[in-house]
Order: structure tokens, then sequence, then C-alpha cells
């Protein structure tokens, strides 16, 4: 079975240590993404997991097998470059023959495999042309078509879309989606960009400076962020935050004065809260609305209003908070200078405890 | 540009043009013109159409002295092109393995003898070999091949392939850096992909580094091609103006010298000279419009 | 990766050194040996110099019989005004080249890229009557505009490759400025190209300071001797003096050596640099 197991994987350069003692799960035809902001250690991971980089401390497992010391080839798995690394003297047949024709397969056999992974990534054409002739999203495909031809029991891909263009883009990403409903092969992909994430994946691991932030699905990433960092890295517009401090706790809840002077109950765990304890309150964009009747309200003054067609950004400049926005579909009639009053249901309001995490 | 005449292009361009086509390109074009000459009463040339080119190739006296040496030249390329560039090629892959300790200390060490002069080189080595020293003779004899040791300066069999071996020894740093180069400019990602495809260090270097510098290779053997037909100074340095054992390493540069200065039986003659001169730049000239026609064109500088 | 890559480093670190030691060894035997006496040489040329047989008679005699250091001093002159010279006109040149455009560019620059190919020596006979005609025979004057015709070719190609890379951007905000051509060459240009004179610099210095013919042609005087042509007279004459001799060498190696590995790590950056065309 093609599962992956990290435990307590750690990389150290030197005196220094960038990925801080990692453990992930990962089943047989799952698809997980590793997100998270540049230097923030995923794509060590990754080479990590291919065998290019060694492991410090900790275990690996593929396949149920312990793979620390195993040569990347031998480990199972198939990698796609983000500079597609196309060997520029071969045809793309020859690209994705080279590896099956360093072992021991038959040329018929090699011959197969190569047509067959033409066919599902549509390469049969371009079978004779070298990389150099042609386009950036030709390449992705040949790349991919390299890793397939490997037969392996996991893929990895190294940000593969970061080289290409907005349309080619989301073209290429369902694609990718779609082979992956076909093979069914575990896949572990690298990328900087949440919205892959979110639409590709089946887990996230997001990442943030060697350490693993939160594991899960899209959607417990949206509605249920661990911490301040995930909550402000998944979503688009980014996750508001008003800043607020606790004025008393009791067994049901506890009070909480915002910068405003405003204060509210909050029926929810206390987890070890004390008086005078900073509090950070996040509410997503597309959560305010303009009516009054919720839980968490907020006034303010519309300081610019961005009309996209199918949704405006409106951004609000809170008294003492400073710049919210706030997502409303179709186009506002907001107008720059407007006083405008939006609230949220409780359980759209999330509450991070002084250290960032979530309190639940 | 158009708005005022551009003096300050010719300001820069003229006293390095001036320089450079008065004491390169003038003397050589006024060589080949001189080659046509035959020099008369007095010394004062007169034109002579192809005279001197029959006499250096049908006299006697003359033709054989040249073919020897151009055949002499032939066998210093080729020791060159067997010996030196492999042994290049073969250190720069070593040297452009990944996390390599010592690296900079190899590369330092390895290119100290470019850096000397040939006449340095040249006596060191006399010296080394000279059979009066015993040195060389000493060092055979740890290995336990004491018994093979000959004065190989010395000996017409075998002095051509001692020099130019110790040629060889003094630039192999050359095609070393040049390869070295080249293997730096191949992306990492392509070794690690190779590396993920199964390939071993031998494999990756055999079928994905080799072909990818191929061009490099093309001009490394160009410029030893260029080198070695216009070399003069080791051989003048251990063997002087006579190239001995009986010429058996006079090579065309040894050879123009004698010519043009002349030595013990013969009186220099410029314009014979200027005649070998010519053909050495023939030679020179063919062999590189034949690589770049033929050889260059084949090998594609991939885009990496 | 990890398991293969420590078996080849092994394998890899002997062939390294053993070339080193080959590529080494020669040069260590001269120096070692010029420190000692006559019969130290013969008796144990292996062993480095001990009290026994440490002896500077070597170096006594080369210093009384020639002029090495006059040889020395001709040999900086001529290395460093032409290296200088030909930086200086070369730098302007490739500028020409590089920085504007005008019909017969190329053809300019195929024009003076062909001296990287042809031979100067093959001139020779030209060079010399030339030199003659001109009164500079026997002067270190002839010497060094041989070698600036020499060198110009393959430093304005090297110059003017690093040139075409200045961000026109650069180029084009001195001109809006409404600064001089000659100011912007002078304060803009030159300043930039720095790096790369150390790749001009190994690729002129070494060939021009280790030179045999042309001083052998056209400066055989013992007055206008450079180092190279100093030390091959004096090892012909004193051939059998191997005390002598072996001093000698080390002389004319010794501030090579010294100079050599203390800029090392730039000449090896500077010739990876200009490799890569």
């Amino acid at each position: 079975m093609a599962d992956v197991k990290l435990a307590g994987v750690k990389k150290s350069y030197g005196k220094i240590e960038v990925v801080h003692g990692v453990d992930i799960d990962i089943s047989d035809g799952e698809f997980v993404v590793f997100v998270g902001p540049s230097g923030c250690g995923k794509s060590t991971l990754l080479r990590m997991i291919a065998g290019l980089e060694e492991i410090s401390a900790g275990d690996m497992f593929i396949g149920g097998n312990k793979v620390n010391d195993v040569a990347p080839a031998d480990r199972g798995i198939a990698m796609v470059f983000q500079s597609y690394a196309l060997y520029p003297h071969m045809s793309v047949y020859k690209n994705m023959a080279f590896g099956l024709s360093i072992g021991k397969i038959g040329k018929a056999e090699i011959d197969r495999r190569v047509r067959q992974a033409a066919d599902i990534l549509q390469l049969q054409d371009l079978l004779d042309r070298r990389p150099a002739q042609l386009s950036g999203g030709q390449r992705q495909r040949v790349a991919i078509g390299r890793a397939i031809v490997r037969d392996p029991q996991v893929f990895l891909f190294d940000e593969p879309l970061s080289n290409l263009d907005a349309a080619l883009r989301v073209n290429t990403r369902l694609e990718i989606a779609k082979l992956h409903q076909n093979l069914k092969n575990t896949v572990i992909y690298v990328t900087h960009d949440q919205v892959e994430a979110m639409t590709l994946a089946d887990k996230i691991v997001v990442m943030n400076e060697g350490n693993v932030e939160q594991i899960g699905s899209p959607l417990d990433l949206y509605h249920r962020p661990a911490n301040l960092f995930v909550a402000g890295f998944i979503g688009s517009p980014q996750m508001n935050i008003l800043t607020a401090t606790v004025t008393s706790v009791n067994d049901s809840g506890f009070m909480a004065t915002f910068a405003d002077g405003q204060t509210s109950p909050f029926a929810r765990p206390a987890h070890g809260l004390a008086v005078n304890d900073a509090l950070s309150i996040g509410v997503r964009p597309e959560h305010l609305t303009a009516s009054t009747a919720n839980d968490l309200s907020i006034s303010g003054t519309v300081d610019v209003v961005e009309r996209l067609g199918d949704v405006s950004y409106i951004y609000l400049d809170l008294p003492e908070e400073g710049r919210i926005i706030v997502a409303e579909q179709g186009s506002a009639d907001a107008v720059p200078g407007d006083q405008r009053d939006y609230s949220a249901p409780g359980k759209n309001v999330h509450v991070f405890g002084p250290d960032g995490t979530a309190l639940r | 540009m158009n708005r005022r005449f551009p003096t300050h292009i010719i300001v820069f361009l003229a006293p390095a043009v001036v320089i450079y086509t008065l004491f390169m390109i003038y003397p050589l074009l006024d060589s080949i013109r001189l080659s046509f000459y035959s020099l008369g009463e007095g010394g004062v040339p007169y034109f002579d159409g192809f005279k001197n080119y029959a006499i250096l190739f049908n006299d006697p006296n003359w033709s054989g002295a040249f073919w020897n040496a151009f055949w002499n030249n032939i066998i210093l390329f080729a020791i060159h092109m067997l010996v030196q560039n492999p042994i290049g090629l073969l250190l720069a892959a070593c040297l452009s393995l990944p996390v390599l300790k010592g690296r900079h200390l190899y590369r330092t060490a390895i290119f100290l003898p470019t850096m000397l002069s040939v006449v340095i080189i040249g006596f060191t080595w006399q010296l080394i070999l000279s059979p009066l020293w015993g040195v060389a003779e000493t060092l055979m004899d740890f290995v336990g091949l004491a018994d093979y040791f000959e004065p190989w300066l010395g000996q017409k069999s075998t002095a051509l392939a001692t020099i130019s071996l110790i040629s060889v020894w003094q630039f192999v740093g050359i095609p070393m850096m040049l390869i070295y180069a080249a293997l730096l400019n191949i992306p990492e990602d392509l070794t690690e992909a190779a590396m993920i495809d199964g390939a071993n260090h031998r494999q990756v270097f055999w079928r994905i580094k080799l072909p990818l510098i191929l061009p490099t290779l093309g001009i490394v053997s160009i410029l030893t091609f260029v080198a070695n037909f216009n070399a003069f100074d080791l051989i003048y340095a251990i063997k002087g103006g006579l190239a001995g054992p009986d010429f058996t390493t006079d090579i065309m540069g040894t050879f123009f010298y004698r010519t043009f200065f002349g030595f013990q039986l013969q009186l220099g003659s410029t314009t014979m000279g200027a005649t070998v001169a010519t053909i050495m730049f023939l030679i020179i000239l063919l062999g590189v419009v034949l690589f770049f026609f033929g050889v260059q064109r084949r090998l594609l500088r991939h885009a990496l | 990766m990890i398991i293969k890559r420590k078996f080849n480093a092994g394998a890899v670190h002997v062939i390294l050194l053993i070339y080193c030691l080959i590529a080494i060894w020669p040069i260590f035997l001269v120096i070692s040996n010029s420190f000692k006496s006559r019969k130290w040489i013969f008796k144990d040329p292996m062993a480095l110099p001990d009290a026994a047989s440490f002896s500077l008679v070597g170096f006594e005699k080369v210093l009384s019989r020639s002029n090495f250091d006059l040889y020395f001093t001709n040999s900086i002159i001529v290395t460093v005004v032409s290296l200088g010279v030909t930086l200086l006109i070369g730098a302007m040149a490739a500028w020409a080249l590089a920085g504007y455009k005008y019909r017969g560019n190329t053809l300019l620059a195929f024009y003076l890229a062909i001296g990287i190919m042809v031979p100067i020596r093959l001139g020779s006979v030209s060079i010399m009557k030339l030199m003659v005609g001109l009164g500079l025979m026997n002067t270190l004057t002839a010497l060094i505009l041989v070698y600036i015709a020499m060198s110009l070719p393959l430093t304005i190609f090297i110059l003017s490759e690093f040139m075409n890379q200045i961000p026109n951007d650069l180029k084009e905000a001195a001109r809006c400025d409404g600064v001089s051509e000659y100011r912007i060459f002078f304060q803009i240009i030159l300043p930039l190209i720095r790096p790369a004179i150390a790749t001009v610099g190994v690729f002129t210095m070494v060939p021009v300071w280790n030179d045999l013919w042309f001083p052998l042609i056209l400066a055989p005087g013992d007055e206008v001797r450079t180092v190279t042509l100093g030390v091959q007279g004096f090892v012909g004459q004193y051939v059998t003096d191997w005390n002598a001799v072996l001093s000698s060498l080390t002389l004319a190696i010794l501030p090579v050596l010294v100079l050599y590995l203390i800029f090392s790590r730039q000449l090896i950056r500077g010739i990876t640099a200009g490799a890569v065309k």
C-alpha cells in the first residue's frame, strides 16, 4: 500500500534547524497538499520524502518500509519539479523512457508504458519533439508523463503550476485533479498558493517556519482554523482580526472588551483564560452581513469599495481598530464616507487566545 | 545617436583598432604577401609568384623538413587530444560532484602548472627526467619499474612523445576549467530528476551531463588544435632551435623559427619564413573552418 | 543518494589527490632542492633541505652572475603596462561595440574577434620589419605594443559580453540626464565592469609574463630581457651548474606562485565566469 508516514522528522543544516519535528500520516490514495509561505520548509520536507535531502532526525516510512537511508530511485516515488527538469537533449519519448531504460526493462515494455502515459496526457503527437520546441503547458505534461511511466507508489509535485500563466494554471489544475481521480495514486503536492491547496487537496498540511500549524481537510481548515496563522493563511481575502481584552471569566464563558470599548459576552469554554489576557477575534469578510441581528456587530466608515461584478469588497475603517474588509455579494451600494453597520453570527466568530491558538 | 555626429564612437574605437590592425592584422597580411617574394641581389625582395611554395614542397632540402615538422605536429595534437582532454574531463567531472570537500584546494593545485612559464616547466622536467640526477629513475624504482627507465628526452623514438606529455602536464588545467564551468552550468534539477529516475553517478555523467557539454568539448578541441599548431616555446626551451634529437621534436613553430632566423648551416630567409608562416596560417584556418562548419553546427547548444 | 554519494567520495578524492601530487610535486622538488648544496642535490634529491644540506650558494651565483632584478623589472613593466593599456582601450572599444547601434557594428566586432583564433606569431616576419623600421628593436616598447595587439581581441570580446548585460535602463537614464558620452563611459560603465577585470586579467597577464617568443625575437638584448628569456638564457648557459640552475628556476617560480596563491580565488572565479560564454 502506498501510505506515507513521517514521525518526528527534523532537518538541520549544520547548527540551524529548519524543520522542527514533523508528524504526518498520509493514507493510500490521498491527495495531500503541503502549503505555506516561502521558507516554511514545505519544499525541504518534500525533498526529504523524495530522498534528495538527508533526514537529520526522525523516521520516514513509505508503504510501510522505513526509507531514511534508501536511495530516491528505490523509494517508489516519482517527482514533478517546479522547473520540469526535462532533459534538453532528449525527445519527449526518450525523456519519459529514460528512467525505464536505466533499469532492466525490455524495449517492448518501455514502449507500452510510454505510449500509455502519452495517451493519458494527450502527448501522442509530441513524442518526437525536443523540450525546447514545446510550450510551458506541454512541458508540464511531459514532466507528469515521466512520473507516471515509473508507476510510482507516491507522486510528488513541487510547485508545478508556478511557472504557468494564470489561465493555463486553472486548466492544468483541473487536469491534475482529474488525473488523480483516474489513477487514484497517493499524491503529495507542494504549493504556496492556498487556492490550489483548497481546490485539489483531500488533506492540507499548513506549515510555517518549519512547524506544522495544522493538518485537516480544506473545509476543516476553513471553518475551524487551529490558530491565527492558519486563519490568516486560508481564505481570500484574509480573515479580519480584531483585538479584545478579557474582562471577566465564569463557568459558562467570558466577557471581553474590544478596542472601541464595546463589551461582548462569549458563551464558550474559557480554557484557562485570565482577566486582562489579550484576545484576537476573527471573522471572515464573507460572513459579515448588513443586518444588525447577529451576535458580533461592528460599525465603521467606508474607506474604499472594490466592485468585481459578482462580489464587492468594502474596506471599512473601524475607530480604534483599523481597517477590515467586508465581502458583499453583487454590487454594493456603499459609498466612501458612509457609516455602515455589519454583524456576524456567533458560529462564524473565531476566538484566538494570547498565544494565537483557537478557543472552541 | 543621429542627432550629433558620433565622434565619441570613433574616439572609443580608434586606439584599439589602430594598434590591433597595425601590429596584428597588417603584419599577418604582409607576411602572406611576402611569401610571394624571393630575395634577390643584396637582399632586395622581388615578386616571384608561387616559387617559394614550390620550393617548400618540391625541393628535397625543404619538403622533407616541412613534412617532418607537420607530422610531428599532428602527433603532438593527437597526444593532447587523447591524453590532455580526457584527463581534463575526468578531473572536471570529479570536481563538479556535489558537496566535494576541498574543491578549491584541488582546483588551485591542479591549475598551478598552467600559471608557470614554459621555460620553467621545460627545465624542471628536463632535470627530473635526467639520468644524471636520477630522480625519475628512483621514483620508478619505488613502483618496481626501474628497468623501464630510459633517457626518454634524449632518444629519437621517445623525445616527441615525452615533450608532448610534459605539455599535457602543464596545460591540463585549461580544458579542466572550461569543462568544469560548463558542468556547473547544468541545472541541479536535471541531476536530481535523473537520480530519481534511478541513474547512479556514472550514468548521470555519461547520459545527461556529457551530451549537454558537447559544445564545450568542441571548443576545447579547436582551442587545442590552434594552440598545438602554434606551439614553440616548450620545445625551444628544452631542445633549442634545432629541435633534436635529429629533428624528431621539430614542429611547425620551431620549423618556422629556424627558417626565419636561420641556424648553423643555413641563413635565415624572411621570404621563406613568411611562406612557412602562411602555410601555418592556412592549416589553422582550415582546421577552424572545418570545425565550425562540420562539427559545431551539429552540436546544438541546448537551451538549459 | 545518501549512500551512493558516500561511496563515490572516497574514489573521487583518490583520483584528485593523485593528480594533485603529479601537478605539484615537480615544482616542489625544484624549490626544495634549490636550497641545498650541490652534493646534497645529487645525494638525496627527494629529501627536504635540513641543517646539513641547506645552502644558498645557488642563489648567490644567480644573483651575482646575471641581472635577475633587471629582468624582473622588465617583465613587470611590460606586463603591467600592456595590461593597463589593453584594459583601457579594450574597454573603450568594447563599449563602442556594446553600447551603441550603428551600421557595421557587427562587422567590426567580427573583425576584432578574428584575432582570438589567429596566432599573432605568424606575422612575426613583418612585425620585426615594422619594429626595425620604427626603430623599436630591442625595446620594451616593442614588446608592449605587440602584447597589447595580442591581448585586445579576447579582452574586447569578454568585456563587450559583460557590457551587454548591463541593463539598458542604466544607460538610458544617464543619457536622459544629458551626461556626455565620455562621462557615461568613465563614471558609469567602467566601475560596473570591475568583476570582468579579473577574468581579463587572468587571460592577459599569464601569457604575457610567460611568453618566450617575442622577447626572443624583438628584445633579446640583456638590458631589455624579460624574466622568461633571462631564465632560459641563464639555464642554457650554466646547464651543468645545478645549483645555479635550480635557484634561477626557483626565483622565477616564487613570485608567480605567491601571487597565484594570494589571488587564486578571484582568479578561478574569473576563469569560470569568462568560460561561460
